[in-house]
């Protein structure tokens, strides 16, 4: 399924919020590619950085947060790309892309986005049929004809019944996979070489979430698209993805192919997190969470940014910035672990560390400038 | 503990619906009141038990009218028609002031832990509130505040805090105790893990059942996660539409599903597991509207085991490409443009073709749909469809049979007429011919 053909490659992104309370490190460092035709997944809890990751590809990051250092190539053009300025600064390089080029030619054309709620990406006072054509129009330069009759195929394409009458119906008319499958619609109408689905179906029934993934796994076979699945669920990644990146606190901490990350899971987060979940298909008596909450990007924890939940955490781990580096041995597939644990700095020498995941129970509070949080009160 | 209502053991009914509706008017005023349109039928003809002490897991897609059922039992709306009992005592017939006295012994959880709680009241006051409003534990309200807070997971000193401060499972925790404060029986549970990452849900549901266990407690819990049903729930309830289809043990329900809905919802289910067998997708189109659903068995209209009407005379199989063409064309899911009659044939029927009165239906149905000038789609489902599914005994009657229990002791109720025995049933089998045409 996966051509060796790297259609999208992202390092060292770092987007970063401006606040008053101070700077939001929400994406610190990723990098991860995509191959041509294939489906990566980005998995993490709420906060870790997943949407702020994809809407920096996007160019798609609004005040007061920027992109502040990194590359994405997607084809051999710059998305985005940094160089040094004369005073030491970091600023956009000659080869980014200028924003006019990014809106013509990229967003929509070639790299489309499905989002999680689809009524906040359909226009309301207009048919859904004249959104699709008019997509196409712009995006394909075709006259008002032929893009309503693709616009027609592309509803039959993905499901939806009596599609010749339902171009004439408004976004409110639709349920919600109906909608999501209008976007997924307009989303492959401009054949893109990658579509972004940030959380696509976490907002639908399962019923209505196998239907739509079927349909995905269906029209990425025929249309050789590539995905990213941005999710924070475990078993959508098990079903449809072929690699999967999983992020915490801003950082991408373990990559492998998905039955590597299920079945070899080599970084102590992922490993929790896989133990955290409820089965569908077996009865689990006692869940094991993780303890605690996942601390603000605002200030992360220093060294392993797990480190404060972590059932494996010793002394080193707060003190050592773990390497991304590939674990895997010489005749298995690449698997990248952001984790001391597999490096050559003592952990096994060290001392347990006394963290909340230590003790049997966790609930404390996020961690607060407790002054702060005086002024708050009164 | 509320006078005139009489204790109920452990493992006895605590919670009995009979017959529970709710519909909901589409509209008000004079306009209205000269010509009505028809109620939303949110939940219909529901009957129910809940026994003391057990976590009965309601499980349904959105829509199915779960809420609403939950927020009927507790009287926050008004059933249409049907009794429900609590204690013994039929809630309904309770004068305004004895209904709220017996809420104290009834208490909900909401699915957003964020707007169930008042942003401007600190967190103490906030579990002391129901305690207040029921005149209970008086001069000891703070303390049992701080020990509540405690108990589920809190700390006590974070008495003067306010729900912003909290993360989304810390505020499900403060609802928690909010609800656990007038010491109830009875919780209603409203997707109360749902809008919390996994890793949060394991540990509010851990805690909801260590609680359950030291207070004796009774829950209701509302979940579109079957994952999350399976881990809490003793027994499950499934329903579709406003209809209970099935009701069973927790190992029952899940590894012996008895009715196609259940069967359905199971097989869609994902596990997070790559080398899991592949989910099947069963279920086509959407839920139809609670405003005019369909007679008899509600499920019908999406079902892959409809029953064929008696008075034709057809096997399983091709019962199976009939239901297959009838809803192809209902839901117009091809192009005719470019198809005559032949390649319709071999598309629907490849193998051979329907004979008698079947025949000549499909064949009718055919020429209404091959006409040169303008196929006439309307004309060839209506057809198919008022010779067929309006004439099963799916839309002729509301089944409810007993099943046996293969997995545990207690009841297994599925509303499905394939569980009907004596008689022979043609039952179509969809799914096979449904992954066929999409090959």
């Amino acid at each position: 399924m996966s051509e060796d053909e790297t259609l999208l490659e992202v390092e060292n992104l770092k987007t970063q919020f401006f606040t008053e309370e101070g700077t939001v490190r929400a994406v610190d460092g990723i990098s991860f590619d995509v191959k041509e035709g294939e489906i990566v997944g980005l998995v993490g809890e709420s906060g870790a950085g997943k949407s702020v990751a994809t809407s920096s590809i996007m160019r798609l990051v609004e005040e007061p947060g920027e992109v502040v250092g990194g590359t994405v190539t997607f084809k051999g053009e710059k998305l985005i790309d940094f160089d040094e300025g004369p005073d030491g600064e970091m600023r956009p390089s000659d080869e980014m892309l200028s924003n006019s080029q990014m809106r013509k030619r990229i967003r929509g054309r070639e790299i489309a986005i499905i989002f999680q709620d689809p009524m906040e990406a359909l226009n309301p006072v207009f048919k859904v049929g004249s959104q699709i054509r008019e997509f196409i129009e712009i995006n394909r330069g075709f006259d008002e004809e032929e893009a309503r009759e693709l616009a027609v195929d592309m509803l039959r394409e993905v499901g939806i019944p009596e599609p010749e009458d339902r171009y004439h119906s408004y976004p409110h008319q639709f349920s919600g996979g109906m909608r999501q499958r209008v976007l997924i619609a307009m989303a492959l109408a401009c054949e893109p070489s990658l579509i972004i689905a940030d959380e696509p179906t976490t907002a639908l029934d399962v019923t209505v979430e196998a239907q739509i993934l079927e349909l995905v796994d269906d029209l990425r076979e025929k249309y050789d698209t590539a995905f990213i699945w941005v999710t924070h669920d475990m078993a959508v990644i098990a079903e449809i993805c072929d690699r999967v990146n999983v992020m915490y606190l801003g950082e991408i901490i373990e990559e492998a192919e998905v039955d590597d990350l299920f079945h070899d899971t080599k970084h102590p987060y992922t490993r929790a997190l896989l133990e955290s979940i409820p089965r569908p298909d077996q009865t689990t008596e006692e869940l094991n969470p993780i303890v605690g909450v996942m601390p603000e990007a605002i200030n992360p924890p220093p060294g392993c940014r797990f480190h404060t939940r972590c059932p494996e955490a010793r002394e080193v781990c707060p003190e050592v910035e773990p390497e991304f580096q590939d674990v895997s041995e010489a005749d298995e597939s690449e698997h990248f672990v952001h984790c001391v644990k597999y490096e050559d700095v003592g952990y096994e020498y060290a001392e347990p560390l006394e963290t909340q995941a230590t003790e049997a129970f966790g609930g404390g509070l996020i961690e607060t400038d407790e002054e702060e949080r005086g002024e708050a009160d009164d | 503990m509320t006078d005139g209502a009489e204790e109920v053991e452990f493992g006895e009914t605590l919670v009995r619906l009979e017959g529970v509706s709710k519909h909901f008017s589409q509209g008000s005023g004079f306009l209205e009141s000269i010509w009505p349109k028809p109620p939303v039928r949110a939940t219909d003809d529901v009957t129910l038990e809940i026994k003391r002490g057990e976590t009965l897991g309601l499980v349904g897609e959105s829509g199915c009218g779960k809420s609403t059922l939950a927020r009927t039992i507790l009287q926050l709306i008004e059933a249409t028609e049907g009794d429900i009992y609590f204690k013994g005592r039929n809630l309904a017939e309770l004068s305004g002031k004895e209904l709220r006295e017996q809420r104290e012994d009834m208490q909900m959880i909401f699915q957003d832990p964020q707007s169930s709680l008042d942003p401007r009241m600190k967190v103490g006051p906030i579990v002391e509130e129901p305690m207040k409003a029921h005149g209970l534990y008086e001069g000891e309200r703070e303390e049992r505040a701080r020990e509540l807070l405690e108990k589920v997971g809190l700390d006590p000193q974070h008495y003067n805090r306010y729900p912003h401060q909290f993360s989304g499972g810390q505020r499900q925790r403060i609802n928690l105790a909010r609800a656990l404060s007038v010491n109830p029986d009875f919780i209603v549970c409203d997707e109360p893990v749902s809008a919390l990452d996994v890793s949060i849900q394991a540990q509010v549901l851990n805690t909801m059942n260590e609680l359950q266990d030291e207070f004796g407690l009774t829950y209701l819990f509302i979940a579109h996660d079957l994952s999350v049903i399976r881990h809490i729930s003793d027994r499950v309830a499934v329903m579709y539409l406003g209809h209970v289809v099935e009701v069973a043990d927790k190992e029952e329900l899940f590894e012996n599903p008895s009715h196609p809905y259940t069967k359905s919802l199971l097989k869609a289910i994902p596990a997070p597991d790559p080398r899991a067998e592949g989910r099947e997708v069963i279920l086509q189109g959407d839920v139809p509207s609670p405003i005019d659903p369909p007679s008899g068995c509600r499920f019908r209209t999406r079902c892959p085991n409809l029953i064929a009407p008696e008075q034709y005379d057809m096997d399983a199989e091709m019962w199976t490409r009939v239901r297959h063409f009838m809803r192809e064309v209902d839901r117009r899911t091809f192009d005719v443009s470019d198809m005559d009659e032949a390649s319709l044939r071999d598309r629907f029927f490849p193998d051979r073709q329907p004979t008698g009165e079947v025949g000549d239906v499909v064949d009718e149905a055919m020429v209404a749909l091959t006409d040169p000038e303008d196929p006439n789609w309307d004309r060839a489902g209506e057809l198919l469809v008022d010779s067929f599914a309006e004439e099963s005994i799916c839309a002729k009657e509301l089944p409810v049979y007993e099943v046996e229990s293969e997995y545990t002791d207690g009841t297994h109720l599925a509303a499905c007429h394939l569980h009907k025995g004596g008689e022979e049933l043609v039952a179509a089998d969809t799914t096979d011919v449904e992954a066929e045409a999409d090959d």
